[in-house]
């Protein structure tokens, strides 16, 4: 894997000729002769200058992903990033009915992402995050080699902001086309022995900003932002080509990181929770259970569930940080629904009582209108709804009874 | 993608067979004018030149494409027809660094343009978001799982003769609300029809000056509701059939969003007589605590005026008036701190009911929550009273026994006042804390109050100054009786 070519000074002087030559008419046919072009698309989008085509990143919505050159095989967009991209992970995903996904920084030459200690990091304009959907046959055997690409999502940073493109990858696979009205792709899977039939939906445009928008006061604007690069979630371990080290080291030693404290170990970081450790749940303390849970729920529900997100008006508000004694309501405890009718349930959540509560319920159904997270799962993630449970059940013995 | 041309009659809706929905029709169209029939009729609407014509063929994705790619000034139209559609339709003004203003979604009229998401994978029908003057008009939503229209931190809301349905029989599982701006400014609904939500049919909620005429919510468990708002007009609307005609709540939620100035008038209020279809949670404040046949209720808002309605054939109650401590016998600082500190207010201040008809009243009454009440009366009194006002939240405020909850002692401009009502009266609790039939050292004790016409109860010797007038500004332009409009139609309402 070669994440970071040696010529990236090059590179970078490059992909500012060709940012300057789009800006000057670049698109057009005129620059035939000096710009060579694919034959998949004309104007900036064909053109082949550079490891990446960082200036179509930067000005154009291309037809096909491989028209950005982000990965040395086009056809394999979960390894070798081209250019100066960085694969990471996150300490707990977002559950996406159990596919694999590969997540990929490209920080422009140069340039630095600044450090935040809650919110997203606060990336230059011409970043992308490149993240790649991909159904392996069998949930216990996953890996490029057996599984099935379904989307390519890409953010990228703009000067008019982050822009969210979703790619899906047609029948064979070759490349992935903009799908702007996003999509269903049926697939099947095998996850702890049983068969799953989903068919799973690729979000439209305007579904990738109803999770990735913030507003952060009441007269601000609503805007783009990454969910998964927060300090709280990439302060792990990453097995790079080099040996194992920690993420955010990584970032800083590649140069694309500025503002983080020296002491990793003094971030407060959301534990790994992984499909395999729901067996494990009965083991955990209360203390590790809390830790677990709200990570859990950080990940994902707080993207909205916080008062800069989509459902500031349901007064529930998630975020990892947020303490959860001092917060009982804002944590769903006794809290009654403010927008939703559904349901026979009183309470967001009833501790010792996970079956009578409203957010287990949601988690663990697949139906529209009821179902939680809204989009983004057409499945039931039972490890999730297990942790869930044993949280609402036995992780909160301090919280009061909630009496009708 | 299914085409059915037939989008049939506007109403058919009411297909049940329910004796209460034929009714309800009959009112509807006798209630209208005949406004709905000229809608039916008139020609082909036209459209601006470059108006978006979205494809009936592929009218998802269709849809999903202009909505994505709008700009300023768009007109998106839907094709005439009812189509299945597969996924919520969502709009978000600003996902590009700039913001996309003055957007038009519109159909063929809202009977003949209808969008049916009985089969859809999202649970909104259409979901906008983040806009600044978002106009809807002559469109109907069908059978989403959730929300019919959801509108969410828009300044801006034009919606104009815009049905949001579920057909068939009233049903726990149908869609919340049918019209659902919130946390939203400057809205105006008006010429639209609401039918079967199993919360509310118009919910404005946690929003600012709100214009709501000329509607017709019919058979929806709450027909129209404004929750945690300020500054709202109600008025000329129809609300029949549902088990609740219209709310005015202030729920305790905690996003610094609290109601207050509400006018309710000119409503035809009737018939709200419908079995409480909404989910059965014991949520203190959900819709299903609404009792059937009631009215107009207001819960815990305050600064609301109710006045010049007609409001007939309830069999519980036609305007009750209470505080949070009736909905939630576990109110206390200690269960609502972070709310109570946030600013909301369980107990109602300033309310003025004037001048209402207030006919057939009290026949069959019920209502779980206030089943006590109910039975207290009918045991007492004989009845159950026209216009009921808990007195609970008064007294302990004025008793001073949970100031952080309750607040300050009533004075003179805090009080709940009413008069030409001609109704019976009646009052759960006395307000007088110096009274010990109304409080002593164990607590409050119902005096189930009753004057069959109004003596003492509600008469304020110092009448409560009139409200002022609500105002939407959409494009400029204002609408409502707080505005300088002309040639609206309702206008006769706004010199009550």
């Amino acid at each position: 894997m070669h994440f970071l070519k040696t010529y990236r000074g090059a590179l970078g002087a490059l992909a500012c000729a060709a940012v300057l030559s789009a800006c000057g008419g670049g698109g057009s046919g005129d620059d035939d002769s000096a710009m060579p072009e694919t034959g998949k698309e004309t104007g900036v989008c064909g053109q082949l200058a550079g490891d990446i085509n960082q200036s179509a990143l930067e000005t154009a919505d291309c037809q096909y992903l491989s028209s950005y050159r982000l990965f040395g095989d086009e056809t394999n967009p979960t390894t070798a990033p081209n250019g100066t991209g960085i694969p990471y992970d996150l300490t707990t995903p977002l559950f996406t009915d159990y596919s694999s996904k590969y997540r990929f920084v490209f920080v422009p030459e140069g340039k630095q992402a600044q450090y935040s200690e809650k919110e997203a990091f606060d990336f230059p304009v011409g970043t992308v995050i490149s993240k790649t959907f991909s159904m392996p046959a069998d949930t216990a055997f996953r890996g490029f080699k057996n599984e099935r690409l379904i989307e390519t999502r890409l953010m990228i940073r703009r000067a008019d902001g982050w822009a969210t493109l979703p790619y899906i990858w047609n029948d064979d696979f070759s490349d992935a086309t903009l799908q702007i009205a996003g999509g269903a792709v049926p697939v099947t899977t095998v996850h702890n022995g049983n068969q799953m039939e989903i068919n799973y939906r690729v979000p439209d445009k305007t579904q990738c900003k109803q999770c990735h928008q913030v507003k952060v006061a009441s007269e601000s604007a609503s805007e783009i932002s990454p969910i998964g690069p927060k300090a709280r979630l990439l302060n792990r371990n990453f097995n790079y080509p080099s040996g194992e080290e920690n993420q955010l080291s990584h970032w800083e030693a590649a140069g694309i990181l500025d503002g983080a404290p020296a002491d990793k170990f003094g971030i407060d970081t959301i534990p790994a929770y992984t499909d395999a450790d729901a067996s494990l749940l009965s083991g955990k303390s209360d203390t590790e259970l809390m830790a677990l849970a709200k990570g859990y729920l950080d990940i994902n529900c707080s993207h909205c569930h916080r008062p800069e997100g989509g459902a500031s008006n349901t007064g529930l508000h998630l975020e990892y940080w947020r303490e959860f004694a001092a917060n009982l309501s804002h944590h769903g405890v006794c809290k009654k629904p403010v927008a939703y009718g559904g349901g026979s349930l009183s309470y967001d959540v009833v501790p010792g009582d996970a079956e009578n509560s409203i957010i287990h319920f949601r988690m663990n159904t697949t139906k529209p209108g009821d179902k939680m997270p809204e989009i983004g799962r057409t499945s039931v993630h039972e490890e999730g709804v297990e942790l869930i449970s044993e949280w609402i059940n036995r992780g909160m013995p301090s919280a009061p009874a909630c009496t009708p | 993608m299914t085409i059915r041309k037939n989008a049939g009659f506007p109403h058919s809706a009411v297909k049940t067979g329910l004796v209460i929905g034929a009714v309800a029709l009959t009112g509807i169209l006798a209630g209208c004018g005949g406004s709905s029939d000229s809608d039916d009729t008139s020609s082909t609407p036209q459209f601006p030149e470059g108006a978006v014509m979205l494809d009936a063929g592929n009218l998802t994705q269709s849809a999903k494409e202009a909505f994505i790619n709008a700009k300023s000034g768009d007109v998106i139209v839907f094709p005439e027809g009812r189509f299945d559609i597969d996924d919520t339709l969502g709009f978000d003004a600003s996902t590009s660094g700039t913001s996309i203003e003055n957007i038009t979604i519109t159909g063929y009229g809202k009977d003949k343009t209808i969008l049916d998401f009985s089969g859809s994978a999202g649970g909104d029908g259409i979901y906008i978001q983040n806009g600044m003057n978002v106009t809807i008009k002559n469109i109907g939503v069908y059978e989403a799982a959730n929300n019919g229209i959801k509108l969410k931190n828009t300044d801006g809301i034009h919606i104009q003769s815009v049905a949001t349905v579920w057909e068939g029989a009233l049903d726990q599982d149908n869609g919340a609300y049918g019209l659902y701006p919130v946390e939203s400014q400057n809205i105006l609904i008006e010429d639209s029809y609401v039918r079967g939500s199993a919360d509310a049919g118009v919910y404005v909620g946690q929003s600012s000056n709100i214009v709501l005429r000329r509607n017709e919510a019919v058979e929806n468990v709450a027909g129209i509701e404004i929750e945690n708002s300020t500054n709202a007009d109600v008025y000329d609307n129809v609300a029949t059939g549902n088990t609740g005609g219209i709310l005015v709540f202030d729920l305790p939620i905690g996003n610094h969003l609290y109601g207050s100035t509400v006018r309710v008038f000119d409503n035809e209020v009737s018939k709200n007589n419908a079995a409480n279809f909404a989910n059965a949670s014991s949520n203190p404040a959900g819709v299903h605590i609404v009792p059937p046949g009631t009215g107009v209720i207001v819960l815990s808002t305050s600064d609301v005026e109710i006045y010049k309605n007609e409001i007939s054939d309830h069999k519980t109650t036609s305007v009750a008036i209470t505080s949070y401590y009736l909905a939630d016998e576990t109110l206390s600082y200690a269960t609502h701190q972070n709310v109570i500190d946030d600013g909301w207010d369980p107990v109602p201040r300033n309310i003025h009911v004037h001048d209402n008809a207030i006919s057939t009243s009290g026949s069959a009454p019920e209502g779980k929550l206030i089943e006590d009440i109910i039975n207290g009366y009918v045991a007492t009194a004989g009845a159950v009273p026209a216009l009921l006002y808990d007195g609970l939240g008064e007294l302990l405020a004025n008793a001073g026994a949970d100031p952080q909850v309750a607040g300050a002692p009533f004075a003179d401009g805090d009080r709940v006042c009413a008069e030409n009502n001609v109704a019976s009266y009646g009052q759960v609790y006395g307000t007088d804390p110096s009274n010990p039939a109304n409080i002593d050292g164990s607590g409050p004790k119902a005096r189930l109050l009753f004057e069959t016409t109004q003596s003492a109860l509600l008469n304020c010797a110092t009448p409560l100054p009139r409200l002022s007038a609500a105002k939407a500004t959409i494009n400029g332009k204002s609408y409502g009786c707080g505005s300088s409009e002309s040639g609206d139609s309702s206008a006769a309402s706004c010199a009550l």
